[in-house]
């Protein structure tokens, strides 16, 4: 396996003066999900909640429309998932979290989600998947400008603005985008629990963001990338169903910097990322009379050095660093954590068999420094179809509000330890025009020392509980192409179920009961049909009972949505392409709460209108 | 690419597919289930059950105390809605009971049946209830520098008085020779008083030192003396005070150890008091038994909570002398209503609904 660009592993050579290396695939993606610009059409003008909502298996906390938004896999905590923009960790750190809304899909080339938790290459540290951030950064022979813009509008009374530009050349890649959504987020609904039809109030969202990336190629063997993301986000956070008299907002002003070097020179690779985060909140409830500020800085760095033993093998080292501060009035608190990791990998091993394992010692300022290891083992049979088999141990550090927060916080908090095993496989049938893939995973993983808040008066965490995760997770894909006409259906499903499995109460009615918001069942299916200029789609998706409560007494009722999609895309002279795009959402109108009492959209619409032009 | 013959292979997947449709849409219908409530003759506990906070899930259950049953969800089966978010506490006024749901921002006014007579809105953040004169009573509230007057009759508000500090907790009225009054605990680090408010001015007129600080519970013994219990989390140490309401002096105090917080105060009805608390070096919950003479701290805990108890409301049985304490499991699932004896001994322990904090013994 060779790595060729930042962040993309695959199968590719190089004909550089100073190596030649052959490449294979890699495993990771039978258990990573690449969005395809099939999946990613009808989402640009959105954000990642709506991507990863309609086209994968992971599961996403909604909070309301332009409204925060959280990601679980296979059951883990929003604490335990990572977001990584060109390999830098976004997480805010005080709360354990990305907002996925403030992710707008129209920014990135590339996302991909990492369902497995298998840290190879040590890029970070958490118990359960990631998402993937990133962009193309292509070098052209010849000088190209390419700029493109969005224009949409949403039935909420919502507007999105989004523009990019981008040169291009033999030793230069730069690139400029500006993103912009604002609105009312006006909708009625039926208010079940005040029995009454209601209109949202309080609801107005603003958000900013500017995204610029230049990349550097002086020599072949040199790269270099510098980054940066700005994010201004503004929203009035709507009063629960049942909840009148609220008025509370939040403010975030973040920053993201990033700087990254890549070498690469006859069988040496190294690659370098270093980023710095400082993410500003604001939280007011003029009703309460409550105002909330805190600011974190985070500085991770990434290092990684691997040597090509022979064609088909590698060994490296990867160093981590990562220092974060929080500041609130009055006090400041800190967390430092790195680790040191040690992998090797073979891509055939012994007839046809791939390996690849690791070890990794992390060290930090709190009392654990945890050791944990992993190995994957992967056969190919008859070159489409590949199986794995893989286990490894992996952490959670505890976020700075779960050690610091006043009153409260456990400064002598544990990390959070789990194990992991899966197996699984992918499996491609061709026939004429027909394609068939399928991707099948079976999982287990136990986590130890699952970090809890509970209290009374007052509310503190504690590394109480233990949760095993497991589950099955398919993603199937059908796929027919015949001269201007292309038929695609993608169908994903996730059997889950997270419990609980130790008492930490006395007569603890949680134990061997699914935990709060995993839903044990879900699916959806997507039909794309195109046929040359015209594109449609249509999407189902069932998510099912998620409890509120840990002993299953409350829950939030499961949902089926449907969605139709159109567009019709113009290329004038090769260069010039103008889309437009309609979307009907939820046309069956379900009036549905991803969150207890918070009551989503019933049939809505939007319009959007892409032009993509090249010098 | 390697061709294959896709034939039977491709009815197997779609029939598995179909399947696993079929299979996803048969999840098992959750609904409850209503229930009768034999309450006529009967000593009951009315416990009332904040829910998790932010997802309306607040109820009030009741045990029997002739025969330890327990009947859950009782608001809301009677008058078939949600009782609200966070239920603060309960009063029984004028043969109706009153349910303070702080989070709804409403109090909830029902007969004896728990069938709602009346809803009482326009009021921010309430807290707790009391009554001070045939159709009046006060209403305290967090996050507001004021305290409601509302009118028992027409379930309305009809005033505000002006507070000098934005949260006040319980409030207790109190009628002698001089007047009526009502005591209230204005919760923050600064206060070192309770404020004493003249029912027929609606004026405050005095305050009243205690021990400490940050007062958040006042109750009267059976000698007519007031008792104040303080404290807030670790920046004021915990503290109860005994106060003599005709000399406005400090008769009795006592200081609980460093980084312990106090939660509820109550009187039995032989006067001995009981606080629950909790040890920030431990993370321990436990409660505290002052008996009537008491003069120094208790050198242990009366009862202390064991596998991470998480003990919060606390009340004994004017008849029986036993004494409840709640436990919330964190508010993630069903709490539990532990019954001791006077000396300490478990006697039964209920599962009532999320976060139970606070008791109604009615007849």
């Amino acid at each position: 396996m060779v790595v060729f660009n930042f962040s993309a592993r695959g199968q590719s050579v190089d004909t550089t003066k100073t190596a030649i290396v052959k490449s294979k695939r890699d495993d990771d993606q039978i258990t990573r999900q690449r969005f395809d610009t099939k999946q990613r059409q009808f989402m640009i003008s959105g954000d990642a909640t709506t991507l990863l909502e309609i086209n994968s298996n992971a599961y996403v906390r909604n909070y309301g429309l332009s409204n925060l938004s959280t990601l679980s896999i296979r059951g883990s905590s929003v604490a335990q998932t990572s977001v990584l923009w060109n390999d830098i960790p976004i997480q805010n750190t005080m709360l354990g979290l990305t907002d996925l809304s403030t992710v707008p899909n129209f920014f990135f080339d590339k996302m991909a989600l990492y369902s497995s938790g298998f840290n190879e290459l040590g890029k970070v540290q958490t118990v359960g998947g990631r998402l993937e951030l990133s962009n193309k950064n292509q070098f052209t022979n010849q000088k190209e400008v390419r700029v493109g813009t969005l224009l949409g509008y949403e039935s909420f009374d919502n507007a999105i603005v989004g523009l990019k530009g981008q040169f291009s050349s033999k030793k230069w890649n730069a690139q400029l985008k500006y993103y912009n959504r604002q609105g009312q987020n006006q909708y009625t609904f039926e208010n079940r629990y005040l029995k009454r039809s209601d209109t949202i109030q309080h609801s107005f969202a603003i958000q900013e963001q500017l995204l610029a990336e230049l990349a550097w190629r002086p020599i072949a063997s040199q790269q270099f990338r510098l980054s940066f993301w700005k994010i201004k986000n503004f929203r009035e956070i709507a009063p629960l169903a049942y909840g009148d008299n609220e008025e509370r907002a939040e403010r975030n002003s973040i920053s993201r910097f990033g700087l990254q070097h890549r070498y690469l020179k006859n069988k040496f690779c190294w690659k370098t990322s270093i980023g710095l985060t400082t993410d500003s909140f604001f939280y007011e409830d003029q009703q309460a009379l409550l105002q909330y500020e805190a600011r974190v800085t985070n500085l991770p760095i990434n290092t990684n050095a691997k040597y090509y033993l022979t064609k088909k093998s590698e060994l490296g080292v990867a160093f981590g660093q990562q220092t974060s501060t929080l500041n609130r009035v009055g006090t400041d608190s800190d967390q430092s954590q790195g680790s040191a990791q040690l992998y090797y990998n073979h891509s055939d091993l012994w007839k046809g068999l791939g390996v690849n394992t690791f070890v990794q010692q992390a060290y930090t300022d709190r009392i654990d420094n945890p050791f944990t290891y992993g190995i994957k083992l992967a056969k190919s049979i008859k070159t489409d179809h590949r199986f794995y088999v893989s286990f490894n141990t992996n952490y959670r550090l505890p976020t700075l509000n779960e050690l610091f927060y006043f009153p409260g916080g456990n400064e002598n908090l544990l990390p959070e330890k789990s194990r992991d095993f899966e197996l699984g496989g992918q499996t491609v049938f061709t026939k004429n025009k027909w394609q068939f893939k399928n991707k099948l995973s079976v999982y287990s993983r136990w986590v130890d020392d699952w970090i809890i808040w509970t209290g009374a008066a007052i509310f503190f965490p504690d590394n109480i509980a233990e949760v095993w995760s497991r589950g099955f997770e398919n993603q199937s894909s059908i796929t027919y192409k015949k001269n201007m006409l292309q038929i695609r259906n993608d169908f994903f499903i996730h059997l889950n179920r997270s419990t609980s499995q130790r008492a930490y109460f006395k007569n603890d009615n949680s134990v061997g009961k699914q935990i709060p918001y995993v839903p044990r069942t879900s699916w959806r299916n997507n039909l794309y049909v195109a046929y040359k200029k015209i594109s449609t789609q249509i999407n189902l998706s069932y998510t099912g009972y998620r409890f509120v409560t840990s002993d299953e007494s409350k829950f939030v009722n499961p949902y089926t949505l449907v969605n139709l999609y159109a567009s019709y895309k113009v290329t004038i002279g090769k260069k010039w392409t103008t889309e437009c795009q309609v979307r009907a959402n939820n046309i069956l109108n379900e009036q549905y709460e991803s969150v207890r009492g918070r009551i989503m959209p019933g049939r809505n619409w939007a319009i959007a209108l892409l032009t993509d032009l090249r010098f | 690419m390697i061709d294959m013959k896709i034939g039977k292979n491709w009815k197997v997947l779609l029939c598995l597919i179909v399947t696993s449709m079929t299979f996803c849409a048969c999840e098992k219908d959750l609904g409850d289930s209503p229930f009768e409530l034999p309450i006529s003759g009967h000593r009951k506990l009315i416990v009332g059950n904040e829910g998790s906070f932010g997802t309306n899930t607040a109820s009030v259950s009741v045990i029997d105390l002739d025969d330890n049953s327990v009947y859950n969800n009782v608001y809301q089966n009677k008058n078939g809605e949600p009782l609200g978010d966070v239920l603060q506490s309960i009063s029984k006024i004028k043969n109706q009971f009153y349910f303070v749901v702080n989070n709804s921002h409403k109090i909830i006014a029902t007969d004896t049946s728990f069938k709602k007579i009346a809803e009482l809105t326009d009021l921010i953040s309430p807290r707790y209830i009391a009554q001070v004169s045939e159709s009046r009573a006060y209403v305290s509230s967090i996050y507001q520098s004021k305290i409601y007057v509302v009118d028992l009759n027409t379930h309305s508000k009809v005033a505000e008085i002006k507070m000098q500090h934005p949260w006040t907790e319980q409030l207790f009225f109190h009628s002698d020779s001089v007047g009526d009054f009502v005591y209230v605990c204005e919760k923050d680090t600064a206060v070192n008083y309770i404020t004493k408010i003249d029912v027929s001015t609606s004026a405050v007129v005095d305050k009243i030192n205690i021990a400490g600080y940050s007062p958040s519970q006042v109750s009267q013994s059976s000698t007519g003396k007031l008792w104040v219990l303080g404290g807030n989390y670790f920046n004021k140490r915990g503290t109860l005070t005994e106060i003599n309401p005709s000399t406005l002096a400090i008769e009795r105090s006592f200081s609980f150890p460093n980084r312990y917080t106090t939660g509820q105060l109550k009187i039995g009805p032989n006067d001995d008091m009981y606080v629950t608390v909790v040890d920030y070096n431990t993370n321990e919950h436990g409660v505290y038994k002052f008996e009537k003479n008491a003069t120094s701290l208790p050198s242990n805990l009366f009862l202390k909570g064991e596998s991470n108890a998480n003990y919060y409301g606390v009340d004994v049985d004017p008849t029986t002398a036993d004494v409840y304490v709640s436990d919330t499991k964190g508010f993630t699932q069903a709490g539990s209503v532990n019954q001791y004896s006077n000396n300490g001994e478990l006697l039964k322990s209920y599962t009532v609904g999320i976060g139970p904090s606070s008791f109604y013994f009615a007849e």
